[in-house]
């Protein structure tokens, strides 16, 4: 649904007003931090996707043509910054484990989980980007088949396509473990 | 087989993000929005442009081989193609076509031109008649403007003249040679320095203003009769005024037109306004020419400029 209160918003900020661009980062900086966080799973990159996202607003906002909502907008936006940045960490990865060896000391530990929430997650995150989008943004943000089709970019029929595929594969994952 | 239930990832608990963090990412969005807006103040064609205006990315982009898979987009490519090529090739068979409108001129001189033979041959009767003191002698009249010249030059055939202006010189150069045409020629081409020349009426010696604007002349004049006077006006086109457009009235909506265009003229040292036209479209600023004030378009006033005034030459003295 569109949020007229997010539009006017956009819609100052275009013109240059800088509360209004203020008042929409602090408005959506939670879920930019809960997508990213849900997305990646850590707090460490969820915070640097959120930075990231934040700054590319600034730049993105004139790109918002106000078609769908300010929110599927947003989550787009933040689950392609969310796929860079671990792309770039698998690059890093393949590159040397001299980066990952410093990590560990300036981790701080993640809260404790419910063990099978965890395990699910962890299987989800295993999952095609497309699956796991559909998988995430229909059960773990309860979102519509048409939204998360317009954050994807898919028509619902293929959305509903991902999640059978989705569940199919997290069943074998579930079965061998 | 291991049950689960995708319901569950509701469940994932999300730790609240550091604040440390929050403050500094909403400074740097800050700053990156500020560091926007002075881009966006700048005045640049890449701000101004859309993004697909960029020839370089859409040169790339129609190169690219993905681009052309698309039917659609290839489709339009080569429609494109087809459209441009046939316009090279039609276009200049096109133009070497004569127009209707040029056929009809043709017709119409033609016509003019057998006429005016006749009536040449019985002029030159006449002036042969005539005892010799009074046979006047005039220069070739310069063409009223280059319009006229250059019509001339494109629709009419050699030998025809155009109606306009020094038709006659024309058409009695063109007279047979059976008709004494050494002697219509010394009557009007005499040569410049003729001592005749200073008692040539006034009204035969033209003179166009070497201003550096537009000049354009007004009025018509044949050899042979006397003829009104020739006047030069130079034509501003879009006025300004201190580097902004001429308001249309001295005051905000009084004092409007013909006052502000002759005022105009004089401050450009010329005679008065001879016309002036004014833009429809209201203009963002105007100033006036009275006490430079500025107007701006607001809910009442609309602030309309000149499109152009043309002033008579400067009155001599």
């Amino acid at each position: 649904m569109q949020d007229s209160s997010d539009q006017i918003l956009v819609e100052r900020a275009l013109k240059g007003d800088r509360l209004a661009f203020s008042e929409l980062v602090e408005k959506h900086y939670n879920l930019i931090y809960r997508i990213a966080y849900k997305w990646s799973g850590n707090q460490s990159d969820a915070e640097d996707v959120t930075h990231n996202v934040c700054m590319k607003l600034a730049k993105a906002l004139k790109s918002y043509k106000g078609k769908a909502a300010f929110t599927s907008w947003l989550y787009r936006i933040t689950l392609n910054a969310t796929r860079d940045m671990q792309r770039k960490q698998q690059t890093y990865k393949k590159i040397g484990h001299e980066l990952s060896l410093v990590a560990p000391d300036h981790m701080e530990p993640e809260p404790t989980r419910d063990s099978i929430t965890d395990e699910l997650w962890e299987n989800v995150k295993t999952l095609p980007d497309k699956q796991r989008d559909a998988v995430l943004l229909i059960y773990s943000e309860g979102l519509s088949h048409k939204e998360a089709a317009d954050i994807i970019g898919c028509s619902e029929k293929t959305v509903s396509w991902h999640l059978h595929t989705a569940r199919e594969k997290l069943k074998t994952i579930m079965k061998s473990n | 087989m291991a049950e689960f239930d995708l319901e569950k990832l509701q469940d994932i608990k999300v730790p609240e993000a550091k604040l440390s963090a929050r403050q500094h990412t909403l400074q740097s969005a800050m700053s990156e929005f500020d560091e926007q807006q002075k881009q966006k103040n700048n005045f640049t064609l890449s701000n101004v442009l859309p993004d697909w205006f960029n020839p370089a990315a859409t040169l790339s982009t129609i190169l690219n081989p993905r681009t052309m898979l698309n039917p659609r987009i290839a489709g339009a490519f080569s429609l494109l193609v087809l459209v441009g090529l046939g316009s090279i090739i039609y276009l200049p068979e096109i133009a070497k076509q004569p127009k209707p409108e040029e056929i009809k001129s043709e017709e119409i001189t033609k016509k003019q031109g057998v006429d005016s033979e006749e009536n040449s041959r019985d002029k030159a009767e006449q002036e042969e008649n005539r005892p010799a003191q009074e046979k006047p002698v005039l220069t070739p009249q310069p063409l009223a403007t280059p319009g006229i010249q250059k019509l001339k030059k494109k629709t009419l055939p050699q030998g025809y003249s155009s109606g306009f202006g020094n038709r006659n010189v024309r058409q009695l150069r063109k007279a047979p040679s059976n008709n004494k045409p050494l002697e219509n020629r010394k009557l009007y081409s005499a040569p410049k320095s003729s001592p005749s020349d200073k008692g040539a009426p006034a009204e035969m010696k033209i003179q166009q203003l070497g201003n550096s604007g537009n000049n354009t002349a007004i009025g018509n004049s044949s050899i042979g009769k006397a003829a009104p006077p020739i006047i030069s006006v130079r034509t501003f086109h879009n006025p300004l005024h201190k580097g902004k457009a001429l308001h249309h009235c001295l005051l905000a909506a009084d004092h409007c037109g013909q006052i502000v265009a002759d005022r105009f003229c004089a401050s450009k040292k010329m005679g008065n306004a001879h016309s002036f036209q004014i833009k429809q479209k209201t203009a963002t600023e105007t100033i006036s020419l009275q006490d430079d004030r500025i107007f701006k378009p607001t809910g009442n006033t609309k602030p309309l400029a000149f499109k152009s005034i043309a002033c008579y030459p400067p009155a001599k003295n």
